[in-house]
Formats: C-alpha cells, structure tokens, sequence
C-alpha cells in the first residue's frame, strides 16, 4: 500500500478512536439486538414470517442481527462517518499537494472499513452473549451466528463507506444532497427486495444487497409474508424453523455477496478520479432568468444613521429573525409560498402536508446546523438572550411556519369541523423543528437531523395522515 | 535534481467569481527569493496565492514552472511546492506531530527523515514543546505557526504563504522571518502581508495587488 494510503488511513482511525462518538457506535448494535431479538417462546420479533416466529438457532440469530444491522445501523453509520470529525478534512492543504486523489480515498475508506469492520465483529461477540442467555448452551454455535452476520451485513456496510467516500469527492455530494442520495439508497435498497419475488440464485442475491433476504426465505414457499419490525404475530402460532444455512451455502449467495464487497471495492477508485477541488465560495454565475433569487446589490449606507438602540420587544424581535432565518433565500420562500397555495387545491394528508414537511426539514436543518456550529455559539453565549431563548424562538417559528404553510389545509378541514389538520400540522411543525435543534444541539451539526428528519418523513409520507 | 534557479511565471493570468473580476490578466516572473503581495484587504492576494499553489485553477491565462506550461506541469509544481494559506480546516483531533507527518506523506516524504525535519521546524517555530499536544488545544497563533512549518517540509522551491505572521507577537513574527529569509536563498518564496516590518529589508521584490492588476510598489510600503 502507498504511503500516502496509509497515512491517511491511520490519521483517519486515530482521530475516530479519539472520538466519543465511536463508542456509541460500537455499543448500537449490541444493544439493539438485546432489544430487538426474540428468544424462544416469545411473542414478537424483528422479523415474522406469515405471523410466526422464527425457532431461534444460530444461524436465525446471525441473520437477525444482520437485519438490526442493515435497518438500524446503516444510516447511523453513514451519518457517523460524515460527521465533523472526518469531515473536516484539511483539503486547503491536502489539495495541492502531490498526493493521489486515488491513494487518499482508498486510505480513508480502509479506515472506514476497519472501524465498520469493528462494529460488526462487537454485534458478533454480543451476539454469541445472547445466543448463549437465549438458547441451551449445545446448540449455540460461535461460527455459524458469525459467518451468517458477516456473510449479510459486511456488503452493505463496505457500500456505506464506499458512497460516503464518493459523496466526498464532489462538491454537490459533500452537502444536504448526499444525505437525500444516500437515504434514498438505503430505502431503496431494502425496499427493492422486500417487493421482489424471493427467487433464489446468483441474480436474485445481487438484487439483495442487504442479503438477509435469501437466508430468511429459503425453503418457504413464496406466498410466505414476511414483516420487519413490529408485524402481527398470530397468537398461539407456532414457531417456524428457517433454513437459514440451506439460504446462505445456496448456489450463487456467497458469490453474490463476494461480488458486492469488490464493487464496494472499486468505488474508491471511482471516487479518486472524480475527485473535485472544493471551492473557497460561490464560483457559478447565476443564470439571468434566475437572477430574482440573488441578493441583488447592497443599498448605499445613510451617513445619517444613528446608532441602533434595543428593541422595544426582544422576544419579539427574536421570532421574527428566526422565522426569516429559518424561511432564509428567495428559493426557500417560494417553494413554501407554492406549497401553501397548493393546499387551496390538493389534499393536506397525502400531499401538501408531505411537502410541508420535507421543505421545513431541509430549511430548519439548514438553520439549526449554522446556529448551534462552535464558534458562533460561543459569541451568542455572550448576548442579550441566551441560546435557549433562541431554541425556543426557533421551535415556535418552525411551528409557526408549518402552520402558515398548511393554512389552507387547516381551513378547509375546520369549516367541515375537522380538527385534524391543525393538530397535525402543529405536531408536524414543533416535532420536526425541536428534532431539528436538539439533535443540531447534540452533534454541532445539520447532517444529524437531516438524516433523522428525512427517515421519520419517510414514514409521514407512508402512514399518509393515518389509516 | 538539477540546481538551475526555479521559475514561475504567470501569462495573462485573470481570475473571475461570478462577474466579478479579482485578477484582470496579470503577467509577471517570479525567481529565487522573497517577493512581498501587499494591497488593501479584499484585493486579490489570496486569490493570487491560490492560483500559484495550484489550489484554483485561472479563469484564463496559463502559469509556466520551469518553463513548462500548466496544467502539464502541475504534479511537477506540486512536488516543489510548499503552501500555507490564510485558514486550513485543520483535524483537531491529531497532534502537530501527527498532522505534520500526514502532510510529509502527502507530499511523499521519508518518514524518518520527516519526522526528523518537522522537529527541527516545529522548535524553529517554537512550538517544540507542544509538538504532541491536540490541535484541538492551540491557540490562533499556534495554528498559524503549524501551518507554516508544514509547508516548510521537504526542501520546496516555491513557497506561497498566506500572511504567516499575522496574528504573532515580534518574536514569534522574527522567528518565522528568519526561517523564510533562509528559504528564499535557494527557492521563489512569495508571501502576502499587511506589515511592512523585519522582511521588507530583505525582499527581493514588493508588489501591489489592486484593483486586479499587480503592480511593483516601494520596498517598506505598507497597505
Ligand atoms: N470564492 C469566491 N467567490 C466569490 N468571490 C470571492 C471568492 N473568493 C474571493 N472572492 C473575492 O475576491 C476578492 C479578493 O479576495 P482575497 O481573499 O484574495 O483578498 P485578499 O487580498 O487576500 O484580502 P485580505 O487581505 O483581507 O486577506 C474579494 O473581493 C472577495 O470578495
Ligand atoms: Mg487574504
């Protein structure tokens, strides 16, 4: 390996292994499948199959802590790896100097790798624990609960580092929108092969990144009706024995999940030579047409201004700022301007509401990100108002901005005497903006409540203003 | 590694942002020693700086090092090159030591010998006795002092440094002048600074970015 790769790899993991952050991440998992996994005889599960439980073995338990890995872990590790530890990058430097973009990238995805690889190799000890609380001892096997978790869950989290490094590379990417991209994937991805038909073979397992799909289906017929997290179980149903072992040494499953660790493998590579510079500021010219969104030219100062003085009513004052800031750009306002008038024509539940809440999420998460940075929390420290009176001005102006944005919605609902909208929208609006600046608070950071923010709209979007 | 003196030379070099036109067509040769950009703050002088470490490419116009034009001569100017620009987000969690062995990497460096180096120019600095302490815990000018004993690592023959005394107290300020007074015997160094102190005397050259041309100005002539 090139020297440069190397380096950039150990500064990767020593600055990770300094990090309080890596131990939460290591303890997820483990901790998770405590909650998550069932023993025998129980009455709900992460997975079901047509309403029964699966008989706990090893191999079943192997594969249940794949799917905690690959439903739960995923995203927080992408949002782990991009968080401002490795994010700050010092690419002033680094950039101009005569090391491979390529070198680089592969330095810090082993990086990645190794870290992933250690969380993985703690849910296996954790679980080898809990086979061993959950199951009589004879029958808990170490190799088969390990090679069936590492077979499943080291593709997907080999892909995780390998799209947080290309989202690295360019310069759209390395914003909100490798967020969004990387959300998408991960729905996606487990979306794609829930609907499939579970065929079995090489194909069927490519489609299958996650991989627990062709363990856990094997040798069920396929009408068989699986649920993830929190399906009905029948009760008094019995138990239902998996052929969790026939799906993974099935022809074609372990080629499958080979293959997608040498993809995962190639991608650095790929993000190497795509590599672009980040940029200082803003270098585009705006096009003319969109030339209303700019800020336009600064108005000449008054030689005649007097000094400010305190406004009448701080908190007032304080609302305001937070709703501009948080509605901040022309782009921003009028999208929320076109939602709010759609609401006159298009349903609140299923469609306006949904909107709503994806531009709040972008916006406050924009806005809460800048607000609770470092440095500049330092400095307001030193105000009138003190940053709590801000992160209540700023729930209340998220709220107050979900409200304006449904308003037509909300009016429609009242006058045939339905209070839901309302009360949806004010849930919409404090929920998404008090997760947005807690979570901002916590981590320094939008990346965070983006993340979490896009998922649990995600599942807005699903339940479509209830059943 | 021949010993003829570096060159760097700038054609027609213009730098745009948006309309706004920083750098309008600028030519100029650099040689061996130390050449001052002085000018009012927003200027261009970083942008200048920027171009010349290859961090930005030119909106138009070309630079030639060594005679060979660029872009075909970048990795060429690379390998000579030492950059400290005016902020680098630097990784807080390592020690100086440890971030200035990563850039000696980069720059393709023996390890040992680096590691030998970056001593000598952290104590140069006077930062020997907080070589491994996080960066996390230095202060602004401490900062700025390890930014400037990276690019000094390996032997570069170009030196771009983005006002590496501002922000330092005299000594601190006549230890760094010493270290480039050194440098620009046998590499071009070109420096940006709004202080007309210790390193006029022994400039080679003062010029004066404004209103995107670069003119010569007075030795001593502070913005
Ligand atoms: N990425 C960018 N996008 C738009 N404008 C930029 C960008 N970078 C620099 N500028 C503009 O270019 C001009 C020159 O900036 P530069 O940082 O080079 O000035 P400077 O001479 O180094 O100033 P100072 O002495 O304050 O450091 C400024 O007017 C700045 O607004
Ligand atoms: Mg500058």
């Amino acid at each position: 390996m090139s020297a440069v790769a190397l380096s950039c790899a150990r500064t990767s993991l020593t600055r990770y292994g300094r990090s309080a952050g890596l131990w939460i991440l290591l303890l997820v998992a483990p901790v998770a499948a405590r909650f998550m996994i069932a023993g025998r005889g129980a009455h709900n599960s992460v997975i079901s199959v047509s309403g029964q439980v699966p008989w706990l073995t090893s191999p079943v338990l192997g594969m249940e802590l794949g799917v905690v890995i690959a439903t739960l872990l995923l995203p927080l590790a992408f949002i782990y790896l991009r968080s401002n530890i490795t994010r700050r990058q010092p690419w002033q430097v680094e950039e101009p100097s005569p090391g491979s973009r390529i070198a680089i990238a592969y330095g810090r995805w082993l990086a990645d790798l190794a870290l992933l690889a250690g969380v993985l190799a703690a849910t296996t000890v954790a679980g080898v624990f809990l086979a061993m609380l959950m199951m009589p001892l004879r029958e808990v096997d170490p190799l088969w609960i390990t090679l069936t978790l590492w077979a499943i869950a080291a593709p997907p989290l080999a892909m995780v580092a390998s799209l947080r490094i290309l989202f690295d590379a360019r310069r759209w990417t390395r914003g909100a929108l490798g967020e969004v991209l990387f959300f998408v994937f991960w729905m996606g991805s487990l979306v794609l092969v829930m609907a499939g038909d579970h065929a079995q073979g090489y194909a069927a397992a490519m489609a299958d990144l996650d991989g627990f799909m062709s363990p856990l289906a094997h040798g069920l017929h396929g009408d068989s009706n699986f649920t993830i997290g929190g399906g009905e179980i029948t009760a008094g149903a019995p138990a239902i024995h998996l052929d969790v072992i026939g799906g993974v040494l099935n022809d074609g499953y372990l080629a499958a999940r080979l293959t997608w660790l040498a993809i995962a493998a190639l991608v650095p590579l790929a993000a190497g030579l795509v590599h672009l510079p980040h940029v200082v500021g803003k270098t585009r010219k705006t096009p003319g047409w969109l030339k209303f969104l700019e800020p336009g030219a600064a108005k000449p100062a008054d030689p005649k201004a007097r000094e400010a003085r305190p406004g009448a009513l701080p908190w007032l004052t304080l609302l305001a700022c937070e709703i501009r800031l948080i509605a901040s750009g022309r782009l921003t306002r009028l999208a929320m301007l076109a939602v709010a008038i759609a609401g006159w024509f298009l349903p609140y539940a299923k469609a306006t509401g949904p909107a709503a809440m994806l531009l709040l999420v972008f916006a406050a998460t924009a806005h809460a990100g800048r607000t609770e940075q470092g440095g500049l929390l330092a400095l307001t420290r030193t105000g009138f108002l003190s940053p709590w009176a801000r992160r209540i001005a700023f729930v209340a102006a998220g709220t107050l901005l979900a409200l304006a944005m449904s308003g037509a919605g909300i009016g429609h609902a009242l006058m045939a005497g339905d209070t839901a909208p309302l009360i949806q929208a004010l849930a919409m609006g404090a929920g998404t903006s008090l997760a947005a600046i807690t979570l901002a608070a916590l981590t320094r950071g939008a990346t965070t409540p983006r993340l979490v923010l896009l998922i649990a709209w995600y599942f807005y979007l699903s339940w479509g203003g209830g059943p | 590694m021949t010993d003829t003196s570096p060159t760097l030379r700038l054609e027609g070099v213009t730098r745009r942002y948006g309309r706004k036109v920083v750098l309008d067509g600028i030519s100029h040769s650099f040689t061996k020693g130390l050449t001052l950009l002085t000018g009012p703050s927003g200027a261009g002088k970083s942008t200048l700086l920027r171009l010349i470490a290859t961090a930005e490419k030119p909106t138009a116009g070309r630079l030639h090092w060594n005679g060979e034009p660029l872009p075909a001569a970048r990795s060429a100017l690379r390998r000579e090159l030492g950059y400290a620009p005016q902020a680098v987000e630097l990784p807080m969690e390592l020690t100086a030591r440890e971030f200035g062995l990563h850039m000696a990497a980069l720059k393709g460096l023996r390890a040992n010998e680096a590691d030998a180096q970056f001593r000598l120019l952290l104590e140069g600095v006077g930062l020997a006795a907080d070589a491994n302490g996080r960066i996390a815990t230095y202060s602004g000018g401490m900062r700025r002092r390890l930014i400037f004993a990276q690019a000094l690592l390996g032997a570069p023959r170009l030196l771009a440094l983005d006002e590496p005394t501002a922000e330092l107290d005299s000594e601190s300020r006549e230890r760094i002048h010493a270290l480039i007074n050194r440098a620009a015997q046998s590499a071009i160094v070109i420096m940006t600074t709004h202080l007309s102190d210790g390193v006029a005397a022994a400039a080679t050259a003062v010029l004066r970015v404004e209103a995107g041309a670069l003119t010569p100005a007075r030795a001593g002539l502070a913005a």
